[in-house]
């Protein structure tokens, strides 16, 4: 990958133009050669890569793992990398290490496609001599690509002196460039700045919105769902296509979160009609409930795998290939289900009912503004949290627990919806907070769900008379070892949620928002 | 006599053989930066903190041809003689010069100016190989018997010295004679030759080594011929 250092013109490099330019420095400009190459760049479809800081591009038959800003090369390869999607399994062993320190190793595939041609120009001076050459690129996207596309092509120009002859190419280079023009290597002049836009302008899991503290609350919900339900949509073509387990989690997480910030705004919207979409959304996402516990099983076997003695290690591979066969069938289920023109059709008439912003569906909170609306709710929601952290104890129920998870998820979700209206310090302290909280509680539930799992799993297959006695044993073993980690996750559990109980309710909204502190 | 004629084209076949090569002018008519249109460099911005071995190595120019280097003339000139001054009149002090450029070059190729000075004493301690063409006449055989004896007198090595002949016309008899004679008198001469040629004269018009315009013609494959001779020289050193 050439990363060398060139410099940014605003128009295509015309020698005809430069021509007089390049008299008056007793310089000639000889067109030499034309090349021209493609470069594909990879990402995950959330772009988890470059919010790491990270380009992983393909030029011809090279990879290159390429870190910005400071453009440094990580990683390069020569490899026959097959087209389409590149499951982290398929990607080549070094690269494959390489991404999986960064992220979660998953799916890649080719995000943006890059034409770059190169022209090169020999430059002589007065007495004919070579002294070096000019470089002039011009980076395009490639494809069909929307009239109002944010890449708009790249020009620019790279001197190369030979030996001696740096001062004349420079005196070149500054007659063609304008002004406080920007230099760099391509990562930096293009490949990153493009893909900055196309993440800016893309898809977001989280999307953000941006109002003000008076903003009418209904108008914040409005777009917020609308963004959530395109969300949504925008993960079904990922599901089906079984290219990550991260498509069914971002479409699960939209819906969820939709439904929950309907309940906690309450009469925002007629609750007539949020009770009947949180009916349907409810309905499309618990359709897939098997399918995501299968799906977390899988991201966990290779550490239940670690787990087991060796002894149990066939029984293991027996209930992982039974597991995994069980995952095809509820794929299928899940891809018929949303390959179902029915049940696109009802996603996209709830999200069309949010967009058109019929005023009849309304609620008689509608016009109150954000901020009152999201103090109070927040208030009111962690009071609530509050209230269960300090009813936990040793000997309460892991649904007790499994409930306040539940609640901090919807807590999670109002803070973040208001966080532009927010004190950021607060905010931030807050959410880390409740991060922190939810983390731990993640794990105890899903040691909790795991277990629950395995045992209803196994029940049926040996219902069914489909299992091994091995793969029993394998169970055994591990539904017994995930219930002693259940059980010392617990107890830091319960310390994390005094913790949280321990804080003055009024004081953290307060500070929060501190416009309402005195409103009553 | 042929020496810069014979300077840049083994130069640069030198280096389409894959060596790196600087030819270093060192003649203050600056004949060979010519043919490879390297202007003897206007004005040396001076630098006093550099050290005249970094002033040198600032003065390389490239060639229009890779793996070939020039240090152009009058400059390296006035640098070179600058600092034997300095050296107070040593005749190593070239050698110590060139010693500093070995780890970017694999040939330094010298294009002496007439007549025996301090510096021709200089290159003689620097130098591995002194090629000294010959025109086949017996003022030419004479100035090469001259130098053999200064070698003699002045304790040199006189199997550095590696005569060849130039402008050679087989057409006439004295040339044919002098050859033949040349080549009984000192046996490390070189077989291969270089013939008087129209195609080298050119070189001044064409302001380019010989390979740059008529590659193919026998005075081109002559100084080809000549360098695979050299190589094995350099490789026996
Ligand atoms: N083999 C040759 N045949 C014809 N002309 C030659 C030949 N070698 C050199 N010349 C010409 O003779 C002149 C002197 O040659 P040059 O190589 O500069 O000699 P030196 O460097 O020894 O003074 C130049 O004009 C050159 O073109
Ligand atoms: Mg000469």
């Amino acid at each position: 990958m050439n990363l060398t250092r060139w410099y940014q013109l605003d128009t295509p490099l015309d020698p005809d133009a430069v021509q007089p330019r390049c008299q008056a420095l007793q310089i000639s400009l000889s067109h030499c050669a034309d090349n021209t190459c493609s470069i594909e760049l990879y990402d995950s479809f959330d772009w988890l890569l470059w919010q790491k800081n990270f380009l992983l591009l393909r030029l011809n038959d090279q990879v290159n793992l390429v870190q910005v800003p400071k453009t440094r090369l990580v990683y390069s390869e020569a490899v026959n990398w097959p087209k389409g999607d590149i499951g982290a399994a398929d990607l080549p062993a070094g690269l494959g290490a390489e991404i999986a320190s960064l992220i979660r190793p998953r799916v890649v595939f080719a995000r943006l496609r890059v034409d770059w041609a190169t022209s090169t120009f020999a430059v002589r001076d007065d007495e004919d001599k070579l002294i070096g050459h000019l470089l002039s690129h011009h980076f395009s996207c490639a494809g069909n690509q929307p009239d109002n596309s944010p890449l708009a092509p790249v020009y620019g120009v790279e001197p190369q002196p030979l030996k001696g002859y740096s001062t004349p190419i420079k005196r070149l280079r500054k007659a063609l460039q304008p002004a406080k023009g920007h230099s760099g290597d391509s990562v930096k002049l293009v490949l990153a700045p493009w893909v900055e836009r196309l993440f800016a302008s893309g898809y977001r899991s989280k999307p953000q919105l941006q109002f003000t503290a008076a903003t009418p609350v209904q108008q914040v919900l409005q777009r917020c769902i609308s963004a959530n339900l395109d969300c949504a949509q925008a993960n079904i073509d990922g599901i089906s296509r079984d290219r990550d387990p991260e498509f069914l989690h971002d479409y699960r997480v939209a819906l969820r979160r939709t439904r929950a910030l309907l309940s906690l705004l309450k009469e925002v919207y007629e609750p007539q009609f949020s009770l009947q979409v949180k009916r349907q959304l409810g309905e499309l996402a618990s359709r897939t409930n098997t399918l995501r516990d299968l799906d977390v099983w899988l991201l966990d076997s290779d550490s239940y795998r670690a787990m087991l003695p060796q002894e149990l290690q066939p029984g293991f591979e027996l209930l992982a290939r039974a597991l995994a066969k069980q995952r095809q069938a509820s794929l299928r289920q899940v891809q018929k289900f949303l390959r179902d023109p029915e049940t696109l059709q009802q996603l996209e008439s709830i999200r069309r009912q949010f967009t058109n912003n019929d005023p009849s569906l309304h609620g008689r909170r509608a016009e109150l503004s954000g901020t009152v609306v999201a103090a109070k709710a927040v208030r009111k929601h962690r009071g609530k949290i509050a209230r269960l952290c300090a009813q936990a104890s040793p000997d309460c129920a892991d649904e007790h627990i499994h409930e306040i998870r539940i609640e901090c998820k919807k807590l999670r979700y109002l803070t973040e919806l208001f966080q532009p209206i927010a004190n950021q310090d607060a905010w931030q302290a807050l959410t880390g907070q409740l991060k922190a909280l939810q983390d731990m509680l993640g794990r105890f539930n899903d040691l909790a769900v795991q277990q629950q799992f395995l045992s209803t799993t196994i029940s049926a297959l040996a219902g069914a008379k489909n299992l091994d006695p091995q793969a029993s044993l394998a169970a055994g073993g591990l539904l017994s070892l995930l219930h002693q980690q259940h059980l010392a996750e617990k107890h830091r559990v319960l310390t994390a949620l005094k913790d949280f109980h321990n804080q003055p309710n009024d004081a953290v909204v307060a500070d929060l928002f501190p416009a309402t502190a005195t409103v009553p | 006599m042929g020496k810069t004629a014979a300077a840049v084209n083994f130069a640069l076949t030198a280096a389409e053989d894959g060596n790196r090569v600087l030819l270093i002018d060192l003649d203050p008519q600056g004949a060979s930066s010519f043919y490879f249109r390297v202007k003897p460099s206007s004005k040396l911005k001076a630098k006093l903190f550099l050290s005249e071995q970094e002033k040198l190595r600032q003065n390389i120019r490239a060639s229009d041809y890779a793996n070939l280097d020039i240090l152009p003339a009058n400059l390296s000139y006035r640098n070179f003689d600058v600092m034997f001054k300095q050296m107070s009149r040593s005749k190593h002090q070239l050698r110590k010069v060139l010693k500093s450029l070995k780890s970017d070059y694999d040939l330094l190729l010298l294009d002496c100016p007439p007549s025996i000075s301090l510096l021709s004493e200089n290159v003689f301690n620097a130098a591995d190989l002194v090629l000294v063409p010959v025109i086949p006449t017996t003022l030419s055989e004479r100035t090469l018997g001259q130098l053999w004896r200064f070698f003699k007198d002045n304790d040199y090595d006189t199997r550095k010295i590696c005569p060849f002949l130039s402008m050679v016309n087989y057409r006439t008899r004295m040339h044919k004679d002098v050859s033949e004679r040349l080549h009984k008198d000192y046996k490390r001469v070189l077989q291969g030759y270089i013939p008087l040629s129209a195609e080298i004269e050119k070189m001044g018009a064409q302001r380019a080594p010989i390979f740059a315009y008529a590659r193919n013609h026998i005075a081109a494959k002559c100084y080809q011929m000549m360098w695979s001779e050299l190589r094995n020289r350099i490789e026996a050193l």
